[in-house]
């Protein structure tokens, strides 16, 4: 696909995506005027900026293909893991889920020096800790170990799987 | 007057407010590096804890925290095209670009300088014509706030350097993002579905993290290190000398800076925006902005910086806060029972002048921190991507959490970013998506207030005269950007 034919494309899904908002807009109770005569001046300028897109690009000249991805195995590798990261959140909270996330993408990404890579993934997280939950007090998702303590190590374990069978 | 300063300016040189102002900028620089931090949920954090202390310390340490939040969004704006603060989304521009050229150290001393300069010029205002400046604040209404909002949006014009049409459709795109959730007037909740959490709109840390950080995150896994024109020198990456020629950029963001945030609803980064495209559209090589021109950098940074002042003198002599972290200093100035007004400058006039005279400090501390950490943070850019990429999207996680604590919003953070990254590859503008985003509130909210002023006339926005005022700057911001696209484009034929 060559930039001529991503232009074309842009321009058409533009004035669809433009027609569609406008079906759902139209649904709207009569009181939300204000509301519906925004979005549909917005709309109108959406149509006539895709409208003149696809002209300008159907008649123009337009060199060269666009790049999707540089390198297909890093892209869908960050990709596919930070989704799976952010998924597992709920279940193993964010120390677990991000210092397996790290360590292991930062592998498949090409870093061989495991040293520092630890030292990096402690750092960060005991940064995160310092930071956001003890000096701001603002709290990270902790998924199964909602309750886990320092001082009853083996209890907070227990209290982590039986939250773990409740998923 | 004189004697409250002087009596203010001994107040502070004592150890206690020295250390307060230290340690504030310092933990303000901090928070605002970090995206998803802001120095609005520092100071609000930190109210309670001032309650107890001197006021001049307490609110000298809360000023800290402002000065340094605002400059702290430079760093990784700068140096990951992360913006720690929306306020810093204009400084990624030119900023990174300048990392990618081995250049991360200069461009963080041009944003420390700029922030200096922004802040000072502001708490000068501050300090001399709070009263006059206020009143003059006060006379933007409805009408005029949707012009300031127009001329930031203007600024897609300028911003965008490949297909103009498609930079215009990023910019409506951006305002039809803005538009979810419960619009200003009749507050029916637009495309918000089943989720609640859209009722109150797509939050702008979540949508910037994505757009900004994810987007780069992945265009990243395809290299080994950000740093990509690093000359054969390796020393290339401490030098931190200021580039010439910045002076009438930084003036001219620092003045626009505190005029527009002396504007409630406004804010630093609709002034970063306008100071950005004054300094594209008044240069002599505007084709120059966008791939790495220190100017670019120096303009948006004097002006948010400019508005941490502007923001304090509506709240000082009017009650009015500028922004949501002067709103959340009022809270510190009223727990110690200081209530804006005439009383502030007078009854309490030492402690109101210590307070504006502490600013002065914490701008003096962040410059000589930003000088002296430039290189060592400038080596960041020169770390394995392997390593950054992983660190990078645990902090975007993190950050867009903590906005609300909802998983929500991390959500729509990956969201933003895989649709970002596809939506650059197809030759779109993020940083229009982002101005369209960030400014449609204020846009729709002046549009509709104007109209109902006015009875749906919108005869309001040519008649009024500082409407007036703001058409003739908008013309005048439009018209060396029209023209340099003529010329490029008869140069092509």
């Amino acid at each position: 696909m060559n930039n001529k034919t991503v232009s074309i494309l842009s321009g058409a899904a533009g004035i669809l995506l433009a027609g569609a908002i406008y079906t759902q807009v139209e649904k709207f109770p009569e009181y939300a005027i204000h509301a519906s005569q925004y979005v549909k001046f917005l709309l109108l300028v959406l149509a006539i900026l895709s409208g003149v897109l696809l002209v300008m690009s159907l008649f123009g000249r337009e060199a060269g293909k666009p790049t999707w991805v540089k390198a297909p195995g890093h892209f869908f590798a960050t990709a596919v893991l930070t989704i799976l990261m952010v998924m597992s959140l709920k279940y193993v909270g964010f120390y677990v889920a991000s210092a397996v996330y790290m360590l292991v993408l930062a592998l498949l990404l090409g870093l061989r020096r495991p040293l520092l890579l630890i030292v990096c993934t402690v750092l960060l997280l005991a940064i995160v800790y310092g930071v956001f939950v003890r000096f701001l007090s603002v709290p990270v998702p902790l998924g199964v170990f909602e309750e886990f303590t320092f001082s009853d190590i083996a209890g907070s374990l227990a209290k982590a799987k039986a939250a773990w069978a409740l998923l | 007057m004189m004697q409250m300063i002087t009596d203010a300016a001994m107040s502070l040189l004592a150890p206690a407010p020295l250390i307060a102002i230290f340690l504030g900028t310092l933990g303000g620089i901090i928070i605002g590096a970090i995206p998803g931090l802001t120095a609005t949920m520092a100071v609000a954090l930190l109210i309670p804890v001032t309650f107890g202390m001197n006021p001049v310390v307490g609110l000298a340490l809360m000023g800290g925290v402002y000065s340094g939040g605002m400059f702290g969004g430079a760093i990784s704006s700068i140096l990951l095209s992360t913006p720690g603060t929306p306020a810093a989304a204009a400084t990624a521009f030119d900023g990174y670009p300048m990392t990618r050229k081995g250049k991360g150290g200069v461009a963080i001393t041009v944003a420390t300088v700029a922030s200096f300069w922004g802040g000072i010029i502001s708490t000068i205002a501050l300090l001399l014509v709070a009263p006059i400046l206020a009143k003059f604040s006060l006379r933007f209404g409805p009408p005029e706030n949707f012009l300031l909002a127009i001329m930031g949006l203007a600024s897609i014009v300028t911003l965008t350097s490949g297909n103009l049409i498609k930079g215009l459709i990023s910019g409506v795109i951006g305002l039809l993002l803005a538009s979810v959730g419960m619009d200003p007037i009749d507050a029916y909740p637009r495309f918000a579905g089943d989720f609640p959490e859209l009722y109150e709109g797509i939050k702008d840390i979540p949508a910037l993290i994505g757009l900004f950080s994810i987007s780069q995150l992945l265009d990243l896994t395809g290299e080994a290190s950000i740093v990509q024109e690093l000359a054969a020198d390796i020393s290339t990456l401490k030098e931190n000398k200021l580039p010439k020629g910045l002076g009438p950029t930084i003036a001219r963001g620092s003045l626009i800076g505190t005029i527009v945030g002396m504007l409630p609803g406004a804010g630093a980064t609709i002034s970063a925006f306008i100071s950005y495209n004054t300094a594209k559209s008044l240069d002599k090589e505007p084709e120059t902005f966008g791939k790495g021109n220190p100017k670019g950098v120096a303009a948006s940074e004097s002006a948010n910086n400019g508005c941490v002042g502007g923001s304090l003198i509506p709240m000082l002599t009017l009650g009015i806060p500028g922004n949501s972290v002067a709103a959340c200093l009022m809270g510190g100035l009223t727990i110690n029972n200081l209530i804006p007004g005439p009383e502030l400058f007078s009854k309490y006039g030492t402690i109101t002048y210590g307070f504006i005279l502490s600013l002065f400090i914490a701008n003096i501390v962040f410059l000589f921190l930003g000088i002296y950490l430039a290189p060592f943070f400038a080596k960041i850019s020169t770390a394995p991507n392997s390593l950054l990429i992983p660190g990078i999207a645990v902090l975007s996680v993190v950050g867009s959490f903590a906005m609300r604590n909802m998983m929500f919003d991390v959500w729509t953070m990956l969201a933003f970013g895989f649709g970002g990254y596809f939506l650059h590859r197809c030759g779109f503008d993020l940083g229009a998506v982002v101005l369209g985003l960030i400014l449609g509130h204020i846009t729709e909210e002046g549009f509709g207030g104007a109209l109902a002023i006015s009875n749906g006339s919108p005869a309001i926005f040519f008649t009024r005269p500082l409407c007036i005022g703001l058409w003739v700057c908008i013309f005048l911001l439009l018209l060396p950007a029209i023209r340099s696209r003529k010329k490029a484009k008869h140069t092509v034929d």
